[in-house]
């Protein structure tokens, strides 16, 4: 084995020590992600924002250079463009449209994820022992039960 | 199989927040942390990797698991790879050192001079464990979770679940923990010696 194969083979013992210990890649979420930048003192907004900078400048030397870019490139910028900057046409303005409904789509599933695996929430049964309840008390507090009970397994996808 | 394009808005944060990770496994500092000697930044290997997978040159299928962990994996290598490379970098620049004649690939870590030898202390197994049980020595949920993956060398969360007796949710919990914690912190750099 020479050393370039012993360099590799030891930097694959210290990323599944490190997978170990922190996790793999993929068990970080966005909603992870950005709170250990903002823990970090950087702001994710601004780390989007200046990587578009970065992309959109490399777009236009490739223009200069006459190659085209190529079509996830371009959705890249798309995602990728502060809602702040003017968008430069009306298809621009629906694609920013939609990446930011998406992304309230997929935050609102995150959301549903974090409650999956979780046991439903009991509702409790004490005012039927209560004297004082009259039955129509009793059939309302039960629809109110029912209508939450629905709602949250509506939520979780049940 | 090409795999359905991504939000690149949730992966570039999500790269973000790796880096960040891995930055501090490595003891590199946040927000204005680099390599040192090579001067590159979280949003420059962010910025790279995400540049190579948009013109084609690290191409994705789907069929090989999510984007976001081909590109975090690339990234992680070309942050150690530049740790590697300033370690060099500081040898080469003490002509007086020896050097073997006809060595395949790069000197071994350990035969550095002591500049060079500091950051290529960064990536040693050895001292990486010592710097990871120091970081977390003084949590005693934390430490066990390390001792488990360090002195029983458990890396599935179900091992390590059975070996702690805790549940699968609990050790992916200590897991989120040691990544917040690391990265509020980081992992002492230096040689750990």
């Amino acid at each position: 084995m020479n050393r370039a194969d012993g360099f590799a083979e030891q930097m694959q013992r210290l990323t599944c020590l490190s997978d170990g210990l922190f996790g793999e890649a993929a068990e970080m979420d966005s909603f992870e992600a950005e709170a250990l930048l903002r823990a970090a003192g950087m702001d994710p907004d601004g780390l989007k924002s200046r990587l578009y900078q970065r992309l959109d400048q490399q777009a236009q030397t490739h223009g200069r250079r006459g190659k085209p870019l190529p079509r996830v490139y371009m959705q890249a910028l798309d995602d990728l463009r502060p809602l702040t900057l003017p968008a430069r046409k009306e298809a621009e303005i629906l694609g920013q449209a939609k990446a930011a409904v998406n992304r309230v789509i997929e935050r609102a599933k995150s959301l549903s994820k974090l409650l999956e695996g979780q046991s439903a929430p009991t509702f409790t049964m004490a005012y039927r022992n209560k004297k004082k309840l009259s039955p129509r008390d009793k059939q309302l507090l039960d629809s109110v039960t029912e209508e939450q009970r629905k709602r949250v397994e509506k939520f979780r996808g049940d | 199989m090409t795999a359905q394009s991504p939000d690149f808005a949730s992966l570039a944060v999500r790269l973000g927040g790796y880096g960040q990770r891995v930055f501090a496994e490595f003891g590199l500092g946040g927000r204005g942390g680099t390599v040192h000697g090579v001067g590159l930044s979280i949003e420059d290997f962010v910025g790279n990797v995400l540049s190579e997978h948009l013109e084609g040159r690290l191409a994705h299928e789907a069929s090989r698991g999510e984007l976001f962990s081909l590109l975090a994996t690339a990234m992680r290598n070309d942050i150690i790879d530049a740790l590697r490379r300033a370690a060099h970098a500081r040898e080469e620049a003490r002509p007086l050192v020896r050097r073997e004649r006809g060595a395949e690939g790069p000197p071994a870590l350990d035969e550095l001079p002591a500049r060079a030898a500091e950051i290529a202390a960064l990536i040693d197994e050895e001292r990486y464990r010592k710097r990871v049980r120091q970081a977390f020595a003084e949590e005693p949920e934390l430490a066990e979770m390390v001792g488990a993956v360090l002195d029983l060398d458990l890396a599935k969360p179900q091992e390590i679940a059975e070996a702690l007796g805790i549940s699968t949710g609990e050790v992916q919990n200590r897991k989120k923990r040691l990544r917040r914690r690391l990265v509020e912190y980081g992992l002492v750099a230096g040689t750990g010696t």
